[in-house]
């Protein structure tokens, strides 16, 4: 059995296991993040737009986009061009749809229709819609085709209304980023205060909730000072920087005290988690009628020495926004959408920022961790030490490797958030994950 | 355009660089200041049972595996490492095919045969031990006599069961035995010594502090209960119980391997304490005198058992 040892760039290393129960507000097991020497972080900066963009009519699962234009048609940036029950998705730039592909795969495997987009020198026809409808908060929000911008994609329009009819008293402003405790939230708290805060009195306004609470890592000095400046009402609440804190179901449980069971939704016990980024796209939106074509997004790893966050055209191309930073990818390299613990390797280079692309981190190919293909667990409970959602995870892995869903099952396999813990600290690199996300898809598979 | 070739895998992408080697090698390390007093206290004898030892574990294992058609499992350390720990509970004076058996039984009967290391259900150091013991029981009670104790060839452990603590009282200070200053196997005699390797996993976080320490305090408080109540005659000092017989031993060596011990840390503070206080019960009222051992091989069996006191499940 070949066991190779991990080389990762410098401030990763200090990545540790966490085991102590913690004063503040935390949760048991995880790992500690790694803290940043300096603690300011990077300006945001906004790349140019590309000349091609790439958009996936699916921003939310849920809901199928009816397509607005035609191949070859001339279009305005901002002009909806596909439009589904409660949310639109616009044109990012102005130019000629070059084509319209009815089999895009989505980075998670899924199929849906992508229309690539190529900026051009043509006249535009005048009588195209404005982007953003004059009349409304609410209408504001639908014309600007917001999502909610966390791990659950919902169309915001979806998401406040939901919150008013299950009169949820508080919401939770996530200021929280995956792994990366100087992320693009972190940095939007500290250098976009107003509009942040804006946003948030308007979602406060709008979903009828009382109060909001924003969390903030406790190590993310910077974000942390300048909301308490800033005389906000609303509550600060600094959590202590550990991976999967950002996760929603310990995010409600830092926030509220309490745990709630696969079947229920944070808005069961009152609350509702939105990320910071909704929020200053709201305060945008209403306030200066601008909608949200650009993504704040986190590049991180590789050769770059501190994260970069930067907003980015939506459906500009990974490659060209990688570009962009100075950083070259090359054969046998990893491009994660999402953090080094729980993101999702891409295969393609060119996939698109979507509204859920939060993340990019790059792995060269000398860093890369290999798990191993015939290892045997011997049971030394590292995992289940580790694993914040207090399951035994060498248990139902290897029930799903070996085809047992049911035990999985009774083993509270849904219970698993993926946060990659397990597998982290697996001394014979048994890849926990991947066995975990088999066995719930059998499972689907078996059930549909 | 050449396009470019990512690598695409499941998450996570980094991994905490803990290897089943590198706590097999820590292991080793821990137990080296038991071996240098062992070797210490018997002279090259000991170094040969411990090579002969490790040796043969890892040619057994070579063997196993190459005529079950397997691949080589050599580089986890875990055959040498078991070799080693195996040796520490061996008189010095052993025969070599006695060594050999033993090893065949560990590595086969007590790993191989459940499909390797992390299957088997008992600790295969702990079955070949039993088996000798059953077998060759001269030879394994042959203790050398060892230069600061000539006239008194017997563990403090056996000077207990057979004479009575009163008689320990007058043959070994606490600090002798603390020491290790007495005959017996060559790596169990020194509580200092393997205290200090203990110490050197827990802070190595190679082994959880839960099993180790309960079963210390089980061993300690039970005793000490029956010790200071005046419960029955005939009872020792509680020190006595974790200086002597091989507890420390059993605390970090032989009761924390990872496969027959439980995972949660419930089922691991439980384990421990039982196996603490059925140590004490097998010294106190067993007819022989080794109590760790059996108490670590026979709570093994409760592991399976042990280990369905999970954790409570986030939002259950």
């Amino acid at each position: 059995m070949e066991i190779r040892s991990l080389q990762t760039p410098g401030s990763l290393n200090s990545l540790k296991q966490e085991s102590v129960r913690m004063k503040a507000a935390s949760f048991q097991g995880g790992l500690a993040l790694p803290v940043p020497d300096k603690f300011e972080s990077q300006a945001i900066t906004t790349l140019p737009a590309p000349d091609r963009v790439l958009l996936p009519l699916l921003h939310h699962p849920e809901q199928a986009y009816e397509l607005q234009v035609k191949k070859g048609a001339l279009i305005k940036q901002g002009q909806p061009v596909g439009e589904g029950v409660s949310s639109l998705v616009l044109a990012p730039i102005s130019g000629k749809v070059e084509e319209i592909n009815k089999n895009f795969k989505l980075p998670g495997g899924a199929l849906t229709t992508a229309i690539r987009i190529a900026a051009s020198d043509e006249e535009f026809p005048d009588e195209a819609p404005p982007a953003v409808p004059d009349s409304g908060t609410l209408q504001k929000i639908l014309g600007t085709g917001l999502s909610e911008l966390s791990e659950s994609p919902v169309p915001l329009f979806e998401k406040l209304r939901s919150i008013r009819s299950k009169r949820v008293r508080t919401l939770i402003i996530n200021c929280l980023d995956e792994f990366f405790i100087q992320g693009r939230s972190a940095a939007l708290a500290s250098q976009h205060t107003p509009d942040l805060l804006a946003g948030i009195d308007l979602l406060v306004q709008y979903s009828g909730a009382e109060s909001a609470v924003i969390t903030v890592y406790a190590e993310s000095a910077q974000a942390l000072q300048s909301l308490q400046e800033s005389g906000t009402k609303c509550h600060i609440l600094p959590v202590k920087a550990k991976h999967p804190q950002h996760a929603e179901k310990l995010l409600v449980t830092a926030v509220t005290g309490r745990e709630y069971d696969v079947d229920l939704t944070p808005e069961d016990l009152g609350v509702s988690v939105i990320s910071a980024e909704t929020a200053y796209w709201v305060s945008r939106a209403v306030n200066r009628r601008e909608a949200a074509l650009d993504k704040l997004l986190t590049v991180a790893g590789g050769s770059l020495k501190e994260p970069r966050n930067c907003f980015v055209r939506i459906g500009t191309p990974l490659q060209e926004v990688l570009t962009h930073l100075g950083q070259d990818i090359a054969d046998g390299d990893k491009v994660i959408l999402g953090g080094p613990l729980s993101g999702q390797a891409v295969s393609d280079p060119d996939t698109p920022v979507t509204q859920q692309t939060h993340l990019v981190f790059i792995q060269k190919k000398t860093d890369l961790h290999v798990f191993s293909q015939d290892a045997v667990c011997f049971k030394c409970g590292l995992c289940v030490q580790i694993c914040p959602m207090r399951l035994m995870p060498f248990l139902i892995s290897g029930f799903s490797e070996g085809g047992l869903y049911d035990l999985a099952e009774k083993n509270s396999l849904f219970t698993c958030i993926e946060c990659g813990c397990c597998a982290y600290v697996c001394p014979v690199n048994i890849p926990m994950v991947q066995w975990i996300q088999l066995g719930k898809s059998a499972i689907r598979a078996q059930r549909s | 355009m050449h396009s470019l070739r990512l690598v695409v895998s499941p998450h996570p992408h980094l991994h905490s660089g803990q290897s089943l080697s590198a706590m097999m090698q820590q292991i080793m390390i821990a137990l080296l200041p038991a071996v240098i007093f062992g070797v210490y206290l018997f002279g090259f004898d000991a170094l040969r049972v411990i090579i002969l030892s490790m040796g043969s574990a890892v040619g057994w294992e070579y063997l196993i595996r190459k005529a079950s058609q397997r691949p080589g499992r050599l580089t986890d350390l875990t055959a040498l490492t078991s070799g080693l720990i195996f040796a520490m509970l061996l008189p010095a004076s052993i025969p070599w095919w006695i060594i050999l058996l033993g090893t065949l039984i560990m590595i086969g009967l007590g790993k191989e045969v459940f499909g390797g290391f992390g299957t088997n259900p008992f600790n295969g150091v702990l079955i070949a031990w039993v088996v000798l013991k059953m077998s060759y029981p001269d030879f394994m009670l042959d203790w050398p006599a060892i230069a600061m104790n000539a006239d008194l060839a017997t563990t403090p452990m056996e000077v207990f069961k057979t004479q009575g603590p009163s008689f320990v009282q007058e043959s070994f200070s606490l600090s002798e035995m603390f020491f290790g200053f007495t005959t017996g196997p060559i790596g169990q005699g020194s509580a200092f010594c393997l205290l200090l390797g203990g110490g050197w996993l827990l802070y190595k976080r190679v082994v959880d502090w839960r099993i180790p320490l309960c079963y210390l305090a089980g061993v300690f408080v039970f005793s000490g209960l029956f010790w200071a109540l005046q419960i029955g005659s005939g009872n020792a000092d509680p020190l006595f119980h974790l200086f002597a017989g091989g507890t420390m031993l059993a605390a970090f060596f032989l009761a924390t391997d990872p496969p027959s011990s439980p995972t949660t840390p419930d089922g691991m503070i439980l384990f421990g304490l039982l196996a603490g206080v059925l140590t004490a019960i097998i010294r106190m009222w067993g007819i022989w005198p080794f109590g760790a051992c059996y108490a670590v091989l026979i709570m093994s069996m409760f592991t399976p058992f042990l280990d369905k006191i999970a954790p409570e499940v986030y939002g259950r």
